[in-house]
């Protein structure tokens, strides 16, 4: 052995040519629609300069609904709240309802439907769901101070119904950032998953500073909490059986939450990414109770063993090999996870699939499974920003990671178009098809910024299906219903209801499949929630199909 | 009779020696592989001569088969005790076979006896770095160092130990000679390392690209390059580093331990149980390495393998939090819930007892 300290010759090192990319003919980009409707909201987290709070970099949930059926996905947003008064003093805070006009148009009507909020705090996530199976969907806010259920009396206006409900309460103090409706005990009625975060109000905020600027305080320094289920009894009431159902005992830090049937019994589980904390995934035992089985199955840490500041999930079925993988992000350095579900456990495919590589530079919030292209494959999108504003990569923009044939994935962000491109602190973002072209849009909030209403401009060539499930012996939204596509050609793929997707947000829980070039359909399986089997032949596509469940 | 005895004795000797005069005269001409058989063959009649066996050790190491060649230098000095050519052949041999422990025990007692032997103090020292003994390091070189300001050699490798020991005001003056000495591999080398320190990964990959164009077998270079692109999330560059710096130095440890946490990501996990093999064998009972090769048997499913790795790290280094989650992990899935419980838990203490040393805040 010798250390060379020899005079050195001049480099012979190869020159990396850079190569750029080129673009397939059709992939689809975005537009921002926003603009185009008088839209007065602006995510506003309280943060005027100054003095920082805890939770100002979590607001902007979202919500895509068709809150009166009139065929037209319609959008909420929820709102911070002035900062340490802890109030929505004026319109700025207002939460906000916009109905669709038609074409990606929409016009604001918060104060029409008894949607602002003018007396409630900082608000984080929105759930939206039947939950008194009326065929209106409702919506269940979370915030800092009390949630919210708002009945939609289907004449276009909520009414508060939390104290009424018995769903509302919580300890004080208790931070709830997003929330899953679900039939967890299969009775019909659906139930809420409350994702709570920590203990925290404006006295108790601890303040972080570095040469006398501030900076948001670590997580860390925050206790975990237990989360939240609540019965539906029927009849518009509720009763907490959080400790009863297990909860209790495996606290956490909330953030995004993914309700799927992840080992197939034909029962639906939770997956709640844990900021800072190892993240659970709550087994439904069958009997009212759920067994936390995160670190047995290889969802609570990342391969070394280490947690990271997971944020947004989704669950869905990435390489259609009929098992619900796992997806949720986190802050740049840190790896997000894409978790393939080997059948008696979850194993990270990060590395293999070349998201490990792709998301470094980004801090992720929401997120989704969603096939873009229509190609078949979802793909991953995910709303990005730093925490804070530290550095010149703190701003970040969108991206969107394709899909290639279920094994791996191909940054495609920057051919999205410049609307997608935009950089800020996104938080909250939803999925649906506004405008009915078969191509699935996105809704994107960012901190202290008008929302993006961002609509997909379709891939030419490629089909489409939607699918309208309507639960009669399940509930009505039909959550967790599985559905296995068969093309004339022989390809199969998998999809099923999933409303609560990404951080804070709620998407359309109408399910869509991408077909590729293939128009023609073999056959639609679905597995209810109830466990009723259904197969339909002969389905046209190109088209939102609703389906009823059938009796039996 | 007894002339033809004689003679049969004489031709004999004269046999053997044309023998080993063959087998030296090979060696000498570069011919390892053909020489070995005709050592061998001497050694047959004269299994006690010990320089002829030294000389077949020698030839051993010389086509690679260090394994072959430590068990000819031991027998060599049984014959010949204390012979400090044989010991310090042993030594290398050692030290190529990545057996550094052995190594650093045969360079160590050769520097006790020779002090002032440089090319034994700086064996030496690049053991106990790779060992990552870095104390121990600045500890041998530092009066060198001072003796010699110009030896570039001894810069080189007490900068390297104090900066992994993170003294970096003094490895910058140590390391400054070095940076004096124009654009080379070594300077960027050092650059390189102390960007990766201080995160500045680009910065730090810039620096190491231009130390191996500037010489592609400076040891460590591609290791360095592969621990910068890891932290950039560019694993398969990581990668194609890690295998270039393994082919030039097959024990760099970090390249064993790095590679093989890679391939293990990359579900290679026979693979990467053999990366991992290879570096504890250059540093035994290092802890990281231990971790990952249980986190491979994890992996793998070989869960009793995983269990009996972590069980005895955890006994040495019991407060590993990651150990004691990939041994809760183990336990679950043997169907030991019990001892997953309390191994979650311990976890769980003693994440808290980290978080409440590591955060102190102002509050208003």
């Amino acid at each position: 052995m010798k250390r060379a300290l020899l005079p050195l010759a001049a480099g012979t090192g190869a020159a990396w040519l850079l190569l750029a990319a080129a673009e397939p003919a059709g992939r689809p980009s975005f537009t921002d629609v926003a603009p185009r409707s008088k839209i007065s909201y602006v995510t506003n987290n309280g943060f005027a300069g100054g003095r920082k709070f805890f939770p100002q970099p979590m607001c902007g949930g979202v919500a895509i609904f068709d809150f009166d059926n009139d065929g037209r996905l319609d959008i909420f947003f929820t709102n911070g709240a002035s900062l340490p008064e802890l109030t929505k003093k004026d319109k700025s805070y207002f939460n906000c309802l916009l109905r669709q006009t038609g074409g990606g148009a929409f016009e604001d009507i918060t104060s029409r439907a008894g949607l602002s909020g003018e007396h409630l705090d900082f608000n984080f996530g929105v759930a939206a769901g039947d939950y008194d199976n009326d065929g209106f969907a409702d919506l269940f806010l979370c915030g800092i101070g009390r949630n919210v259920l708002y009945h939609n009396n289907g004449d276009g206006t909520f009414t508060d119904v939390t104290a009424a409900s018995g769903i509302g309460g919580k300890p004080a103090d208790t931070l709830s950032i997003a929330a899953a409706w679900f039939d967890y005990d299969r009775d019909g009625l659906q139930d809420l998953f409350v994702s709570n975060y920590t203990l925290w109000n404006p006295k108790s905020d601890a303040r972080c500073m570095m040469s006398d600027r501030d900076y948001y305080c670590d997580p860390r320094l925050y206790p975990s909490v237990p989360h939240q289920l609540f019965r539906n009894l029927g009849k518009g009431r509720f009763t907490e059986v959080t400790a009863k159902a297990g909860f209790a005992a495996a606290p956490g830090k909330g953030m995004g939450v993914s309700v799927a049937d992840f080992n197939d019994d034909g029962w639906m589980d939770l997956f709640v990414a844990h900021d800072t904390e190892p993240n659970a995934l709550f087994v439904n035992r069958k009997n009212g109770t759920f067994e936390e089985k995160g670190l047995e199955l290889g969802v609570a840490y990342n391969e070394n063993a280490q947690v990271g500041s997971s944020m947004g999930c989704d669950a869905r079925d990435f390489n259609n090999d009929g098992k619900i993988d796992i997806f949720y992000n986190n802050l740049m350095g840190q790896i997000w996870q894409l978790l393939r579900n080997r059948g008696d456990l979850f194993q990270s495919y990060s590395s293999l699939s070349q998201v490990h590589k792709l998301s470094m530079p980004f801090s992720g919030w929401s997120n989704g499974f969603i096939d873009y292209n229509n190609d078949g494959w979802k793909d991953i999108y995910s709303a990005n920003g730093d925490v804070d504003m530290m550095s010149e990569k703190s701003p970040q923009h969108d991206t969107l990671f394709e899909n290639v044939d279920g094994k791996s994935f191909t940054d495609v962000s920057a051919g999205m178009g410049k609307d997608f491109l935009r950089k800020g602190y996104q938080r909250g973002s939803a999925f649906g098809d506004l405008n009915g072209d078969g191509a699935l849009d996105i809704v994107v909030t960012s901190l202290n910024e008008p929302p993006r209403i961002l609509l997909n401009s379709g891939a030419p060539g490629n089909h489409w299906l939607m699918l309208d499930l309507v639960g009669r012996k399940s509930a009505r939204d039909a959550i967790g219903a599985k559905v296995k596509l068969t093309t004339a050609a022989g390809r199969v793929l998998y999809n099923h209801v999933a409303v609560s997707v990404g951080f804070m947000s709620s998407s359309d829980r109408r399910v869509h499949f991408g077909l590729g070039g293939e128009g023609k359909i073999a056959s639609v399986e679905i597995v209810w929630p109830s466990g009723i089997r259904q197969v339909l032949k002969g389905v046209a596509a190109g088209r939102v199909l609703r389906v009823e469940e059938p009796e039996k | 009779m007894a002339l033809l005895l004689f003679g049969q004795a004489a031709s004999g000797q004269e046999n053997a020696e044309r023998i080993l005069q063959g087998a030296i005269a090979l060696h000498q001409a570069g011919e390892v592989e053909r020489a070995i058989p005709q050592y061998r063959a001497y050694l047959k009649l004269r299994p006690d001569n010990g320089d002829a066996r030294s000389n077949l050790g020698a030839a051993l190491a010389g086509a690679g088969r260090f394994g072959e060649a430590i068990v000819q230098y031991r027998e060599a000095l049984r014959i010949r005790p204390g012979d400090p050519r044989i010991r310090l052949n042993l030594a290398l041999a050692y030290y190529k076979l990545g057996r550094i422990s052995d190594a650093a025990g045969e360079f160590s007692s050769l520097h006790r006896e020779r002090p002032s032997d440089r090319q034994v103090l700086l064996l030496l020292a690049d053991c106990w770095l790779r060992r990552g003994e870095n104390q121990k390091v600045i500890q041998l070189l530092e009066e060198g160092a001072k003796q010699s300001p110009g030896d570039l050699a001894f810069a080189y490798l007490l900068g390297t130990a104090l900066l992994r020991d993170k003294q970096v005001e003094r490895a910058q003056q140590v390391i400054d000679p070095i940076l004096r000495n124009g654009d080379s591999a070594e300077a960027r080398l050092l650059l390189g390392t102390a960007r990766l320190e201080a995160l500045d990964f680009k910065a730090a990959i810039a620096d190491l690209e231009q130390a191996s164009r500037l010489n592609p077998k400076l040891p460590e270079v591609h290791s360095y390059l592969g621990r910068a692109h890891i932290q950039t999330g560019d694993t398969a560059a990581a990668r194609r580093a890690f295998q270039k710096e393994l082919e030039l130095n097959p024990n760099d440890f970090e390249s064993n331990l790095q590679l093989g946490a890679l391939l293990r990501q990359d579900q290679d996990y026979d693979s990467a149980r053999k990366l991992l093999a290879r570096a504890l064998q250059v540093r035994p009972g290092e802890f990281r390495a231990e971790f990952q090769l249980a986190s491979v048997n994890l992996a793998a499913g070989r869960l009793n393998e995983a269990r009996a790795g972590l069980e005895s790290l955890i006994r040495r280094a019991p407060r590993f939090v990651e150990a004691h989650i990939a041994l809760a992990t183990v336990y679950y899935r043997l169907g030991r819930k019990a001892d997953g419980d309390r191994e979650k838990a311990l976890a769980q203490k003693l994440t808290m007892e980290q978080r409440v040393r590591q955060y102190k805040v102002t509050r208003e």
